[in-house]
């Protein structure tokens, strides 16, 4: 009888102690847990500062990029380097006929714009009535 | 092996240790959920919890070739905290106070300066210091050069800004935002709504530092970037008519000026610019008189340009042809039985033709029109190219001009009005009702925004070209396209405007302003107003010069027409618009001039 009543206490500290290393465990693996996620959030962090960075400089180069395109940057490019570039003479010109598309065929220009047809047939009477 | 013995007593007491303890951890749970816990709670969430509000990229806006006008960019507002700053950094003090363009001494005195008054009555009450602005527009390469110095409690803060890579580039047109974002005028204002986006937010917690615990993140709405809105103009062109209006301030110094260049099919504004102008980046500084988008906002008596309607309106109707002749030499005509004087020519005439009175752009002779017309159809023809009615331009600040109804017309109106008189215009609708007769008859409504397009260059929506009505039939457009290559032809008013191999039709205009109730002798606007070629128009240009100084005559055909001819002929090659006559031709007169 005594023996089996210490055998239940033992039993029951036994248990108290099981239950103890359980919620331990339990609170330590949480605790891991979120250390991992929180090492995941940091690495996403960095790699979204890493994003917002490529951004701002590609906004910056695209920038740089707009201001060198500016046609009077361009000019003032030209006249400083002397390159004596000039806009090309007509004669220097050579005009490519593309093939006509179906577009074109219909005469369906633009809304409101002459039709091809009407506007080649006034150039016809343009140039009779104006030598 | 025997069994560890266990007391009961000590069983007990672990047992009573416990009990106690759940209770006293009980106890404080119950105090600080229950009877503290509102508060607590409070002060906890506040400490814990921020929203942060991601900020909402504004979008670009581009020319018709995809080139930049508008664009955020981050700059960096750099300060120092002087309660941190270290002795052994002093030696980098003069490095830095070059890079940020600063006196030394004044960055000296900021890194010293640790206290300030506390806005107290009392005298002794001080506050620390923590923050002192040392630069505000930094861009990221030289705050990286500072980053690398190393000193202690300098530090910036990243702002987005807008900027505009071409400066004063159609600065009317493509206006400015405001340092909170909000756009001021052009298409910044027409289309803030589009371009600003949608901020967006998340919920989340911070650490003792301060900084944010992203695993905490609670609720979270992305932002959403601003659209990005193309326009018809072309930087290209646009910068040829700005070089021009240079050259007619250097040349005239006028009261102000404006050019129009547009495709005469799609109402497409390729150009569109003003002088007085301003840098969009300086906006801050700028005269608010300058920002004014002059060919929309400010009014003007059209004169001579203005004749194009009655000649079109009368030809319409079939009330005159081309070998009409009108005695212009009469300076009193009957009109429903009373005796009209009729106006001046700027010089004698004897009897025109239609064509004549084109050419030679009589005032006489559109005021037999006029009569001709009767006031009802002339008032009908006038309002339906566009004068007394907004163009629907989409930007601010658009006036509709003046046309009276016929009700207000004095006695004089039939005979003034067909030379421009008694009506006043913006630069816009003269523009405009000239593009009506390269157009076939058909006003357009000015496009100056394309579409608007998202990441990846999606279209969100577009704004096609919009007709806004027939005026004329094509026929009468390509009449009055004849007579006014008349105009730009030797011995019309405009022979500067001609361009070789190209036929070009036009009318000048030459406005007495009105001076203190009374048309001045010394105020004048000089216009020109013409398409080229004129038998299939690619291009409608409109020129107008308030108030130039010269030496000669301040004639449309002397100021404008010039200036015309300069821009179309920087056009031909740009545009690739085809002669009409052969090249040999050209050849022969040594090219363009």
């Amino acid at each position: 009888m005594k023996k089996s009543k210490i055998e239940y206490h033992n039993r029951l500290i036994f248990l108290t102690f099981v239950l103890i290393f359980t919620a331990g465990a339990v609170g330590l693996t949480t605790v891991w847990m979120r250390h991992l996620i929180a090492e995941a959030a940091s690495e996403t962090r960095q790699m979204e500062t890493r994003l917002a960075e490529v951004d701002r400089s590609l906004a910056r180069i695209n920038s740089e990029i707009a201001t060198g395109l500016n046609p009077s940057f361009l000019q003032y490019q030209m006249e400083r380097f002397d390159l004596d570039l000039r806009r090309p003479e007509e004669e220097q010109i050579v005009r490519l006929r593309t093939p006509p598309t179906p577009d074109s065929l219909a005469g369906g220009d633009s809304p409101g714009s002459r039709s091809s047809s009407g506007a080649r047939g006034y150039r016809q009477d343009f140039a009779r009535n104006h030598p | 092996m025997t069994p560890a013995f266990a007391s009961s007593f000590r069983l007990g007491l672990v047992f009573l240790v416990f009990v106690a303890g759940f209770a006293g951890i009980g106890a404080r749970l119950y105090y600080l959920q229950v009877v503290a816990s509102e508060p607590l709670a409070r002060i906890a969430e506040s400490n814990r919890k921020q929203v942060i509000v991601q900020k909402a990229k504004r979008g670009n806006i581009v020319d018709r070739r995809g080139n930049l006008l508008a664009m955020d960019r981050t700059f960096i507002e750099l300060g120092v905290d002087p309660q941190v700053i270290r002795a052994e950094d002093r030696e980098k003090w003069p490095e830095l106070a070059a890079m940020i363009d600063l006196p030394l001494t004044e960055l000296e005195e900021k890194m010293k300066t640790r206290t300030a008054a506390g806005g107290s009555d009392f005298a002794d009450d001080v506050r620390l210091v923590r923050w002192r602005k040392l630069h505000d527009g930094l861009d990221e390469p030289t705050y990286e050069r500072i980053r690398e110095l190393g000193i202690r409690g300098i530090y910036g803060n990243r702002t987005f800004r807008r900027v505009y890579p071409s400066g004063e580039l159609a600065a009317h047109v493509v206006g400015y935002a405001n340092r909170e974002g909000r756009g001021v005028i052009g298409v910044e204002h027409a289309m803030d709504f589009y371009l600003r986006g949608e901020d967006g937010w998340m919920e989340s917690e911070r650490d003792g530092r301060r900084r944010e615990l992203m695993q905490f993140r609670s609720r979270e709405v992305a932002a959403t970037d601003g659209l990005s809105i193309e326009l018809t103009l072309d930087s290209m062109v646009q910068h040829v008519v700005e070089q021009e209006l240079r050259r007619i301030v250097d040349e005239f110094s006028p009261r102000g000026a404006t050019v129009v260049v547009s495709e005469p099919g799609t109402g497409n504004i390729l150009g569109m610019a003003n002088v007085p102008t301003f840098d969009l980046n300086r906006y801050h500084v700028a005269d608010i008189a300058h920002q004014r988008n002059l060919a929309v906002t400010d009014l003007l008596e059209p004169g001579s340009t203005f004749k194009v309607v009655p000649l079109a309106a009368a030809l319409e109707e079939g009330i005159i042809a081309e070998d009409r002749v009108f005695d212009c030499s009469a300076s009193v005509v009957e009109y429903r039985g009373r005796r009209l004087r009729l106006p001046r020519d700027h010089r004698d005439f004897g009897e025109l033709s239609v064509e004549d009175i084109v050419r030679q752009s009589s005032n006489r002779g559109v005021a037999y029109m006029g009569l001709l017309l009767g006031e009802r159809r002339l008032h009908r023809y006038a309002s339906d190219f566009g004068f007394g009615r907004t163009t629907g331009f989409p930007l601010i600040g658009e006036r509709r001009g003046v046309l009276h109804p016929v009700r207000d017309w004095d006695g004089l109106t039939i005979t003034r009005m067909p030379m421009g008189h008694a009506v006043s215009a913006t630069p816009l609708q003269i523009h405009f009702a000239m593009g009506a007769l390269a157009n076939g008859g058909v006003l357009m409504e000015p496009r100056i925004i394309r579409r608007a397009f998202g990441e990846g260059d999606e279209t969100v929506f577009s704004l096609p070209p919009q007709a806004r009505r027939r005026v004329v039939s094509r026929q009468t457009a390509e009449r009055v396209s004849a007579m006014l290559v008349l105009a730009a032809a030797p011995g019309g008013t405009a022979p500067e405007a001609r361009i070789p191999g190209y036929e070009v039709a036009g009318k000048t205009g030459t406005t007495q302003k009105i001076v203190d109730g009374r048309y001045s002798n010394r105020h004048h606007v000089a216009s020109f107003s013409g398409y080229f070629p004129a038998s299939d128009p690619k291009v409608v240009i409109t020129v107008i010069v308030d108030e130039p100084r010269s030496a000669g005559p301040s004639y449309g055909g002397v100021v404008a027409a010039p200036s015309f001819r300069r821009i179309g002929v920087e056009l031909i090659p740009y545009l690739g618009i085809e002669p009409t006559r052969p090249a040999r031709e050209l050849a022969q007169r040594g090219g363009y001039r």
